[in-house]
């Protein structure tokens, strides 16, 4: 223990002395300290969209109201198609009620899947093609480049710091002749290794950790839950890197020229950051194809044209309200006469939701399917766990983004539900409708389940980590001093 | 054939070569002894056209190196400590590869044979991958290609240190045969023993400057010894 | 034989006999052939259903009931965006760019569909295509092949040696950026196969193909700017070491960081509305529009309310339409025009880093990149428009009439049939040339560069040979 001590302190002043350690951590400091600075700026916009909405949604109820009042009032005639009485207006959105999925504290961590799915949907009866379909906009060339984030410096370039600091560890000083009076001195090899470990492992973690807390404490809220998931995430990096180290390691002791690591772990990285994880993508997609999109839009067209001709007599009754604006109030007993070709609409839309959920089933099915693919062979590849490990502490996760539309797709058949008695029976919307309006609340996942995903990635990093230092420790006893 | 008027290179403060004025004619092995440092290896790279030199001239059968560096090599060969070749080809495939850039046409594969066992190499030897040789075997290959490319001088830099005593009995055996057919030989040496043994001509060095030079024959092994510490000390 | 091609033979024969070139070659063909034969096969499965989902479109448009023509309209027709052949080399943004767009009544629709949302968080990590691995992983080749080619002949003192028989610094280094071309090609060749089939396959063969010819001519740019920058580091690197550091410090710092940062900064010079701003910009803007021309049309600013009478609804739709496209017009090409100078700002930063050059002269002269996608979403617009146009004009003319009867009024085939089918024909060669222009100008200065560099390299390395 007292040796490793002993080589610890000599190879951190060696390192310092040698200036690579310094420009390593500044330069990871660096990048780490811009990727965080890219990703809150990302997510306080993203945040701020979605802060209005939720503004605009508490503003108008109230307003809707408001107008409610005036008009059984007989205060104000209202307009045909934005009439607080009428169902038919409330359930297709005029009421401005979001279902807003909310951005996690360490959002700012990962862009993950946030440039690319929207984080709310306005809430109507219409049809989820009308809504649902269509993703946030950003420029596709970027999101094929990918953007600078934290999870990008952790996961492809924090190894790179790693291996630029241990590919020679010990080959080094083998080609140096250094290696062979350390040796004769008595030290183990052993001892040695773990102390040029150490000195490595300790600047380049205390760096990246140190700028991702305090830039994390510094600008997020920062409560016990959070708290704990920082730890964890820490845990993850630590064991992330740990991976790099031990494998820089386990080439050290084979006794190779430092030229030849430096090439062996160069590939290793090209492959496990760059190839593996699209090919695997490739893989996965090739296994559990989705259904064609082609054929899905062409399924929406066709089973829309059968709802217009199923519905094509209330379609064909004429809107009655300039002859008679009194149509546009509640009647005395409650109900509403509500507009046939309005009727119409709602049946067409709850009809195509029926008979293209089966449809949208299958993709859903297939893509959880996908999801748990790269769960289960995520291991292949350390970088495939890191990224997801990071994109789901971030939040910004692919399965979020499915749970926030299963939760949606929930929500809207409860607001069809809720509609349809309404539009079809033709109440008149009152006051206490309007309080009793389905809300939407994100249920974030149970905590189990998260922590279960979390310790199956920790052992899918942990295992090969270890494989590698049982490997590295076995073949110990035969480095060669010269 | 190599012969240097007054030359003079420096780095930087450091004179290299000092005047340096020497003479080698076709038949005559001439061995530079010196120090390490002493300059020795700078007048071969002067030779050879690697370095320009500051003052003075050097010569190649009467071209001057300095404009003339192309015509001058096709005259030359040159043969380091170390002969370095690709160690994933074969003795001949070596021998072919460095024949055929030195002269632009390629020795078949049976001539090339010829010439390496004609340099002492085992016929078996030159089918092998040169990363198998000793140190020996290829500065036999090096010879070889000096003679493919029908050099009519040789430079030598330090060829026998290093091996060990047959090798280096082979090797001056192998210059001594270049010198009866006419070829001019420049070798650098620190083993006086292989100069007395198989130089025609010595010349000491010292810190660039030629500041001896004998004949051979003039002298006894231990008398050798004598002037070399004596210019040494 | 020059010295230069002996130079070449005897470097490929090494680079052979110590297996870096069939382990490359391996890696090289498992990689390509893979990649394209999953391109081709989904490029040529997706182009089958589009073809058989535009033709029934199309077919059930025809076909439909006689209805009241705004209920045929809000129902519209899918259009289908064409992929091209050569987009089973590179597929550029076709991942992550819709592919259908739903032409409604009313208002312009995005493209939906993107197959990235149809995927895991691993389709961020990139897309496996034939242009993948020519970009990202074929410099990683030649360094690898190349970093020591002459910084390890000078450490081991081969190239005195070689000097000293009378052979030129020139040719020995010309030597072996000949061997390390033909390696280069040798390991490429499947690639080139796969364009040679991508264009015998396709449907528009010689357009194709004489995109093909400048896809393999930039790509070919690309390779002879590694092979010169990895002989130029070589020559003046103090050793292997050194040299192949530097080589991948480089090739990290230009394939992986250059990029995302080039992409950050991109987004920051041309900022480009989140769908919330756009969303508002656009129906603010739409309708203080649709009130200012209901005021001067029909004296009410209140829109299909009560003043309208519904003899009067086909001209206020025509009217909306009207007003709708010049605003849309506005707005959309606003945002196309930033995503375009977001992507031109990182062709133009492709002179610092020759891969985002590449990146965009390749999607370009593939038909895969942004120009392509948006020449076609204003083609589909285009045709949206003439639909809504045909059906308007039918609304006032036979609904209109009818007064208080507005909805019972129910066309038939014979304005179906008026609204014409999609053709649409994707641009040309020439186009495609024009879009990559300043990249395939970026790859040429980085060209220029390149040599530059290895001519400085080599007469710096002339003076200081040992």
């Amino acid at each position: 223990m007292r040796t490793i001590g002993l080589i610890f302190r000599h190879e951190l002043r060696l390192l310092a002395a040698e200036r690579t350690l310094w420009v390593v951590s500044f330069l990871i400091a660096l990048v780490s300290l811009y990727a965080l600075v890219n990703g809150l700026a990302d997510t306080r916009e993203r945040e701020s969209v979605i802060a209005n909405v939720a503004e605009q949604q508490a503003k108008r109820v109230p307003a809707v109201l408001e107008q409610l009042a005036r008009v059984t009032s007989g205060l104000e005639s209202p307009d045909p198609f934005a009439n607080p009485v009428d169902p038919a207006s409330a359930g297709s959105g005029d009421v401005g009620r979001h279902a807003i999925l909310p951005y996690a504290a360490l959002a700012p961590i990962a862009f993950g899947q946030s440039d690319l799915m929207p984080n709310y949907y306005r809430m109507s009866y219409r049809a989820k093609s009308n809504f649902m379909d269509d993703g946030e906009l950003e420029n596709p060339w970027n999101l094929l480049t990918g953007r600078f984030d934290f999870a990008f410096v952790v996961v492809v370039l924090l190894p790179l710091a790693i291996l630029a600091l241990t590919y020679n560890m010990l080959s080094g000083e083998r080609e140096q002749g250094t290696l062979k009076l350390v040796l004769a001195q008595g030290g183990r090899p052993g001892s040695l290794i773990l102390g040029k470990l150490f000195a490595r492992t300790f600047p380049v973690l205390s760096v990246t950790l140190g700028v991702l807390f305090i830039f994390v404490l510094a600008t997020r809220a920062v409560d016990a839950n959070v708290a704990i998931q920082l730890i964890a995430l820490a845990c993850v990096i630590a064991l992330y890197s740990a991976f790099w180290f031990a494998i820089a390691t386990l080439m050290n002791v084979l006794n190779r020229s430092s030229a030849f690591n430096a090439i062996v772990l160069v590939g290793a990285w090209v492959g496990l950051v760059l190839v593996v994880p699209i090919v695997m993508n490739l893989a996965i997609q090739s296994a559990h194809p989705l259904p064609s999109r082609t054929q899905f839009a062409t399924q929406n067209r066709l089973i829309t044209i059968e709802g217009l001709n199923r519905y094509n007599d209330l379609l064909s009754a004429d809107y009655r309200y300039v002859s008679e604006p009194e149509v546009l109030k509640p009647r005395a007993d409650g109900t509403f006469d509500v507009q046939p070709r309005r009727r119409a609409h709602f049946l067409l839309a709850r009809d195509v939701d029926q008979l293209l959920d089966a449809e949208r089933e299958k993709f859903d099915r297939q893509l959880k399917v996908q999801q748990q693919s790269v769960d289960t062979f995520g291991f292949l590849s350390p970088a495939i766990v890191a990224y997801e490990s990071l994109t789901t502490f971030a939040g910004t996760d692919s399965a979020r983004y499915l749970r926030f539309q299963s939760q949606v797709d929930a929500f809207h058949r409860e607001w069809k539900a809720f509609f349809e008695p309404r539009v079809l029976g033709g109440r008149a919307m009152t006051a206490e409708d309007y309080a009793k309006l389905p809300a939407f609340a994100w249920n974030e996942t149970k905590d189990a389940e998260h922590w279960q995903l979390l310790f199956m990635r920790t052992l899918s990093l942990l295992i090969p980590v270890c494989l590698l230092a049982f490997f590295a420790w076995r073949r110990l006893s035969g480095v060669r001093a010269a | 054939m190599l012969e240097t008027r007054s030359l003079c290179k420096r780095f930087g403060e450091t004179l290299a070569l000092d005047r340096v004025s020497l003479s080698v004619k076709p038949g005559e092995i001439y061995c530079l002894l010196g120090a390490n440092g002493d300059g020795k290896t700078t007048l071969i790279n002067v030779f050879l056209g690697f370095l320009t030199s500051d003052g003075g001239e050097a010569l190649v059968d009467g071209l001057d190196v300095a404009r003339n560096s192309l015509a001058t090599k096709a005259r030359l060969a040159y043969i380091p400590e170390q002969v370095m070749l690709y160690g994933a080809l074969t003795g001949i495939e070596n021998l072919r590869y460095f024949a055929a850039l030195a002269t632009g046409t390629e020795p078949s594969a049976t001539d090339a044979e010829r010439l390496l066992t004609a340099a002492g190499l085992d016929a078996a030897a030159t089918r092998r991958r040169v990363a198998t040789y000793s140190k020996g075997m290829r500065q036999k290959v090096g010879i070889a290609v000096a003679m493919a490319k029908g050099a009519r001088a040789l430079l030598l830099d330090e060829p026998t240190s290093g091996l060990d005593p047959k090798a280096a009995a082979e090797f001056s055996q192998l210059l001594r045969r270049s010198r009866d057919e006419g070829v001019a030989i420049l070798a650098t040496t620190h083993d006086l023993f292989h100069a007395k043994q198989t130089g025609s001509r010595i010349g000491i060095m010292r810190q660039g400057s030629l500041v001896e030079e004998v004949s051979a024959a003039d002298l006894s092994h231990a008398d050798l010894e004598a002037l070399y510490l004596e210019h040494m000390r | 034989m020059s010295p230069v091609v002996r130079i070449a033979r005897r470097e490929a024969l090494e680079m052979w006999r110590d297996g870096r070139l069939v382990a490359a070659a391996l890696i090289a063909l498992a990689l390509l052939a893979t990649a394209f034969a999953i391109d081709w096969q989904r490029q040529q499965t997706y182009e089958i259903e589009r073809r058989a989902a535009q033709a029934l479109d199309y077919d059930t448009w025809l076909k439909q009931s006689d209805r009241h023509p705004h209920d045929a309209a809000h129902q519209g027709m899918h259009v289908f965006k064409p992929l091209p052949a050569l987009a089973s080399i590179d597929p550029g943004i076709t991942p992550y760019a819709g592919s259908t767009i739903w032409l409604q009544a009313h208002r312009q629709s995005e493209m939906r569909f993107r197959a990235v949302q149809d995927a895991t968080g691993l389709q961020r990590f990139g897309n496996l295509s034939v242009a993948w691995v020519l970009q990202v992983l074929a410099p990683l080749i030649v360094i690898v092949l190349g970093f020591n080619m002459l910084s390890g002949e000078r450490e081991q003192g081969t190239l005195k040696q070689t000097l000293s028989l009378g052979v030129r610094l020139r040719d020995i280094v010309f030597g072996k950026a000949l061997a390390l071309v033909s390696a280069i090609t040798l390991l490429l060749s499947p690639a080139l196969i796969a364009l040679i089939v991508a264009v015998a396959t396709s449907e528009r063969a010689s357009d194709d193909g004489l995109r093909a010819v400048a896809l393999a001519a930039s790509y070919a740019a690309y390779f002879a700017i590694a092979v010169a920058v990895v002989l130029a580091i070589s020559a003046l690197a103090r050793s292997s070491r050194a040299s192949i550091a530097w080589l991948l410090a480089l090739w990290i710092v230009g394939v992986t960081l250059l990029p995302r940062a080039a992409a950050d900064l991109a987004r920051e010079l041309y900022r480009s509305p989140s769908r919330a701003e756009f969303s508002k910009a656009l129906d603010g803007e739409l309708s203080a529009a649709h009130e200012a021309a209901w005021k001067r049309e029909f004296s009410t600013t209140k829109r299909w309310g009560t003043e309208l009478p519904l003899a009067r609804w086909g001209e206020a739709l025509r009217l909306d339409d009207r007003v709708g496209y010049e605003v849309m017009d506005k707005h959309f090409a606003a945002l196309w025009q930033s995503f375009a100078d977001q992507q031109h700002a990182q062709a133009l930063a492709g002179t610092a880093t020759p891969i985002l050059a590449l990146r965009k002269a390749s999607m370009s002269l593939a038909g895969t990149d942004f120009a392509s996608h948006r020449h076609f979403a204003q083609a589909a617009e285009r045709h949206r428009r003439t639909m809504q146009d045909i059906i308007s004009e039918d609304l006032v003319h036979h609904a209109d009439p009818r007064g208080a009867g507005h909805f019972d009024y129910q066309a038939n085939h014979d304005l179906w049939e008026k609204i014409p089918p999609f053709n649409y024909a994707p641009p040309n060669m020439a186009t495609a040339i024009k879009e990559a222009g300043i990249s395939l100008s970026a790859l040429a200065l980085n060209l220029a560069f390149a040599f530059c560099f290895l001519a400085f390299a080599l007469r710096y390395r002339a003076r200081r040979l040992l």
